[in-house]
């Protein structure tokens, strides 16, 4: 077969497969969510939580937050829960769910849009609404600017890519800066502030080019992981640059002064993307990473990566697989919550590493099935939301209390662990009011201080 | 201030218009790559709320096509490693290729092509779809994605050979199975 004749299979198979022009009803779709967005302000940041150092063990698990929810799903009543563990399906690896029934969608609840916020200690947490960075000290009922000076200056025109705070005085914020035109010179760039006063005052930096030197259209986002005050990365996941695909690692010692060189993932076809977890300086994972299980390992500070093994249980070996961001509770040990979405729903199991990350096994099944959240105080307690009700369980999973997590809306929420009485949790909400069109969303901040049993909205501006 | 809100607005318009007179195009172009007609819907409503989010990013209206194109093809390249995740353990032969319309590979004589185009890259595939698909040239290729001419020509070169290869051996497993 020649050059002309493959080419011409490829022509005459995509005019085999030209579906024409779409139906008018995409177009509708399309407005109905522009409307949304304009509506409701979104910048595209996964919620990232400041970690103390103390508090390492805590972590926000984010599960299956690339699923649209379906129509009537969200604001469903709450439901009364059994405290009585759930048990599995004889012969199924999936739980088994109770009859339910949707109601008819409703208006999504008023309130601020949240795009990202964290929780470093009880009193001290971060959000960011409408482009501006508020500063709680007092739990969430009184709110600061905190915005750097400079940063979002013109709110339309610069881009937040991302947040942490490891305690109530250490901050970073990675922003693009607006751009006039490609040739200016923030295009591309990533502005990398810090304070050391809890945002009272901000110091600028930088982060150093890419390998590939990236175009500002495609600039993802920056997943800031610090250890500790001194010690942290700066992930640049899918980092796309003139049709090649990287991501980027950057480490500082000195709390953002100054920062490695680009220790890239990939080799510019495909790079290692996803959300990265480290337990130590050496020591981390990229999950959610294209890549064998879906979860690579590093024991060099990023410098080279490896394929970690993850142990399926039969019947899920096919299944998509969405991890949580993975806890480290020291060198060695960690735990990570995987959602498994199979034909016939979704399942949530923690897995457990003794090895910083190269391989996990099977430490427990959550009870229950469909989109959880999970967060981990340490080894064996753990914390969970799944809609409105609450998961806890104190010996690793064996055994589970299931109580309605009250004047919490149905959701996809992530949950933002201070310690086992005060969390936070961000809510995802989204609804059309008709199949597919008049659809809103918006991200909601609730707060515990009863260890999850009732929550009350935030409103951090 | 208020002026500013205006301007906002406006400009905010005016990338609405952009995008929604994009949808067309878009929708061929995602239907190439993902052969789904519903899936290349869901694409392309995500690669406008994509666009919407970086819409400040956009400085010239005159590059708006390369632009959404590059978001779009981003958008179906996370959707086609989402299916290979899923398909990996599972029964991947009756995976590949499969979509929920015709392709060329299922006419008599040409049933290796469909199943040897899931085979290739996403990269690859949205390649051969705006070259073969789209009927872009390579200058207009190349100034879409944003890369030099000369990288499209290999990169086009390299997809045709893997795709010949991966053809062989659709072939040969075809020809194990009887």
């Amino acid at each position: 077969m020649t050059d002309d004749d493959l080419e011409q299979r490829l022509r005459f198979h995509y005019r085999r497969i030209d579906p024409g022009l779409p139906s008018p009803a995409l177009g509708t779709r399309v407005i109905d969510a522009l409307d949304g967005r304009r509506s409701a302000p979104t910048l595209r940041v996964w919620p990232i939580p400041g970690l103390a150092a103390m508090m390492a063990a805590a972590v926000v698990v984010l599960l299956g937050l690339a699923f649209g929810l379906r129509p009537g799903g969200f604001l469903a009543g709450l439901r009364t829960s059994s405290t009585a563990p759930a048990s599995l399906t004889p012969g199924s690896a999936f739980p088994s769910a109770g009859i339910s029934t949707s109601p008819a969608p409703t208006p999504l609840p008023p309130g601020p849009d949240v795009q990202a916020a964290g929780l470093v200690d009880p009193l001290h947490g971060w959000a960011v609404v409408e482009h501006r960075l508020q500063i709680t000290a007092d739990g969430g009922s009184t709110w600061r600017d905190a915005t750097p000076p400079g940063a979002f200056a013109t709110a339309s025109a610069d881009l937040l890519l991302g947040v942490d705070f490891v305690d109530a005085q250490h901050g970073w914020v990675a922003i693009n800066a607006g751009i006039a035109s490609a040739s200016d010179a923030s295009f591309g760039r990533v502005d990398l502030w810090r304070t050391t006063d809890g945002g009272s005052t901000w110091t600028q930096g930088l982060l150093p080019l890419a390998a590939m030197n990236h175009n500002g259209d495609t600039l993802p986002q920056v997943q800031l992981d610090f250890l500790d005050a001194s010690h942290g990365f700066a992930f640049l996941s899918g980092n796309l640059a003139q049709g090649a695909n990287d991501s980027d690692l950057f480490w500082t010692a000195d709390g953002g002064r100054t920062w490695s060189a680009d220790r890239p993932t990939g080799s510019g076809h495909v790079g290692i993307e996803g959300d990265i977890g480290f337990a130590t300086g050496n020591d981390g994972v990229i999950v959610n990473a294209p890549h064998g299980e879906g979860i690579v390992v590093t024991h060099d500070a990023g410098r080279t990566w490896a394929d970690a093994s993850l142990a399926l249980p039969p019947g899920l070996a096919g299944a998509d697989r969405f991890f949580g961001k993975p806890a480290f509770f020291n060198e060695r040990s960690g735990l990570v919550a995987v959602d498994f979405q199979g034909q016939t729903g979704s399942v949530t199991r923690v897995y457990r590493t003794a090895d910083a990350g190269s391989s996990w096994t099977l430490a427990a099944t959550l009870p229950v099935r469909g989109n959880s959240t999970l967060a981990f105080f340490d080894q064996n307690r753990w914390i969970g939301l799944n809609g409105s009700e609450l998961l806890r369980t104190n010996d690793s999973g064996r055994t589970w209390v299931r109580t309605a997590a009250v004047a919490l809306p149905g959701g996809q929420p992530s949950l933002l662990l201070a310690d086992e009485q005060h969390a936070w949790a961000l809510v995802a909400m989204d609804v059309c009011l008709t199949f597919k069109s008049n659809c809103s969303s918006r991200t909601g901040l609730y707060a515990t201080v009863d260890g999850g049993s009732t929550w009350t909205q935030l409103s951090p501006r | 201030m208020v002026d500013e809100a205006a301007a906002s607005a406006t400009t905010d318009d005016a990338m609405q218009r952009l995008l929604l007179t994009r949808i067309d195009d878009a929708y061929r172009l995602a239907t190439f790559i993902l052969r789904d007609p519903l899936a290349a819907e869901d694409a392309v409503q995500e690669a406008a709320l994509v666009a919407w989010d970086r819409r400040h990013s956009l400085r010239d209206r005159r590059a708006a096509d390369g632009w959404f194109t590059r978001i779009l093809v981003n958008v179906c390249r996370d959707e086609m490693r989402r299916r290979a995740r899923r398909a990996r353990g599972i029964d991947l032969q009756s995976f590949l290729g499969r979509g929920s319309i015709p392709s060329a590979g299922d006419l008599e004589g040409d049933a290796d092509l469909g199943p040897a185009m899931a085979r290739l890259t996403p990269d690859e595939q949205s390649l051969l779809a705006l070259r073969f698909g789209n009927e872009l040239t390579v200058p207009e290729i190349a100034a879409r994605l944003r890369i030099p001419e000369g990288t499209v020509k290999s990169r086009l070169h390299h997809a045709l050979q893997h795709l010949r290869a991966a053809i062989d051996a659709e072939r040969r497993a075809s020809e194990h199975m009887r």
